[in-house]
């Protein structure tokens, strides 16, 4: 190790040029890793306009969603309390907890819904 | 300044192969680090519908909640009547018998089945079962003490589509002083979105006791039965009230 060590100072000192067969190997390692380093940047970008993209969508979803929290609604159900797989009341005259629920629009994608009870 | 200039550019020194080798590996470890950063933080974005969803059924649920039980008023009712009979003239001890009347709300104690009304039950009787004399004997003395835990979800089963989106776990737990802390959390276990809701409650105790005027019955013999009836009844009137809602940060864990 020490051997290593004291090779590698008198390499870095040494003011000696490289031979041939060191230049060319030097060159194939510079060029592989610009290669490398050109793909990365390329699957980068890539990501990057991605991102751009799903945080628009996810926006506009949300967006959405407030919305129409102020419009007519999507939807009325009742919501149903279960403990041990019974239904409960949660006081005495319970007549159940109703709800309306909002949707938003992305077809296919996961739906985000939002509830607000009546 | 000049003469500086023109030495560098006759100068033959310089760094060594090695050297630049060694500094473009550094610089292509940084660039490395930096992307695998960014990739990581791209594959969050993924995640993030699903994380609105969670906020929206937890927050929904938790204002479900809030509204159901804020302002419901539970009365716990407690009576025994107890008959002492006494001899006139005659020797022996007096003769009691008891009778008791549990009630919460207008249902027999025993025989409750909303949320609030068993936690009423709970934090009076405790585990008393209020079956043998012993137990009404016990539960008459009892008071507002007991603590109790448990876990329920909230559910919205669409008809004609049966995806759940709405389905939060509850965990409450009510405190010896009646205060309840219901934990509203939806999501994976390592991952879920909380927020717990305090109700505090409000109190209302009352305690009365009388005695009816003796009633003597004639038992033949110059013997007389003296009879009088001790009524006790106790009333607490619990009212829970909206005390606060803290979003759940989980420890990371270890």
């Amino acid at each position: 190790m020490k051997k290593l060590i004291k090779a590698s100072k008198r390499r870095i000192k040494s003011r000696s040029g490289e031979s041939i067969t060191e230049v060319l190997v030097a060159l194939l390692v510079s060029t592989l890793g610009i290669v490398l380093l050109a793909g990365m940047i390329n699957s980068s970008s890539i990501m990057i306009n991605q991102s751009k993209d799903k945080i628009t969508e996810f926006v506009r979803e949300s967006k959405t969603v407030v919305e129409q929290k102020d419009d007519p609604a999507y939807g009325t159900d009742t919501v149903e309390i279960v403990e041990n797989n019974v239904s409960i009341k949660l006081f005495d005259g319970d007549k159940g907890a109703s709800v309306e629920y909002f949707e938003n629009d992305a077809a296919g994608k996961t739906v985000v819904k939002s509830y607000k009870v009546k | 300044m000049h003469k500086r200039i023109i030495r560098k550019i006759k100068s033959n020194k310089g760094a060594s192969l090695s050297m630049s080798l060694l500094l473009f590996l550094v610089c292509a470890a940084i660039g490395a680090i930096v992307l695998t950063a960014a990739t990581a933080s791209a594959g969050r974005l993924s995640s993030l519908a699903e994380m609105d969803q969670r906020y929206y059924s937890v927050s929904s649920a938790v204002q479900l909640l809030e509204k159901q039980l804020t302002g419901k008023e539970v009365t716990i009712y407690r009576e025994c009547k107890t008959t002492v009979t006494t001899i006139v003239d005659g020797a022996g001890d007096p003769q009691t018998s008891s009778v008791y009347v549990f009630k919460i709300g207008d249902k027999d104690a025993t025989e409750v089945d909303s949320f609030l009304s068993m936690r009423a039950k709970k934090l009076v009787f405790g585990n008393n079962a209020l079956q043998t004399a012993d137990d009404k004997a016990k539960a008459m003395k009892s008071t507002l003490s007991h603590e109790d835990k448990g876990t329920f979800n909230i559910v919205h089963s669409e008809k004609d589509n049966q995806e759940n989106t709405l389905n939060c776990t509850v965990a409450w737990n009510m405190k010896a002083d009646g205060t309840l802390v219901l934990k509203v959390s939806d999501g994976p276990e390592n991952n879920k979105y909380t927020l717990a809701l305090t109700l505090v409650p409000t109190v209302i105790e009352n305690e009365k006791s009388a005695e009816s005027e003796p009633t003597i019955t004639s038992l033949g013999n110059n013997t007389y039965q003296k009879s009088t009836i001790v009524t006790t009844e106790k009333t607490a009137r619990i009212t829970w009230s909206y005390g606060g809602i803290i979003k759940e940060v989980s420890e990371p864990k270890s």
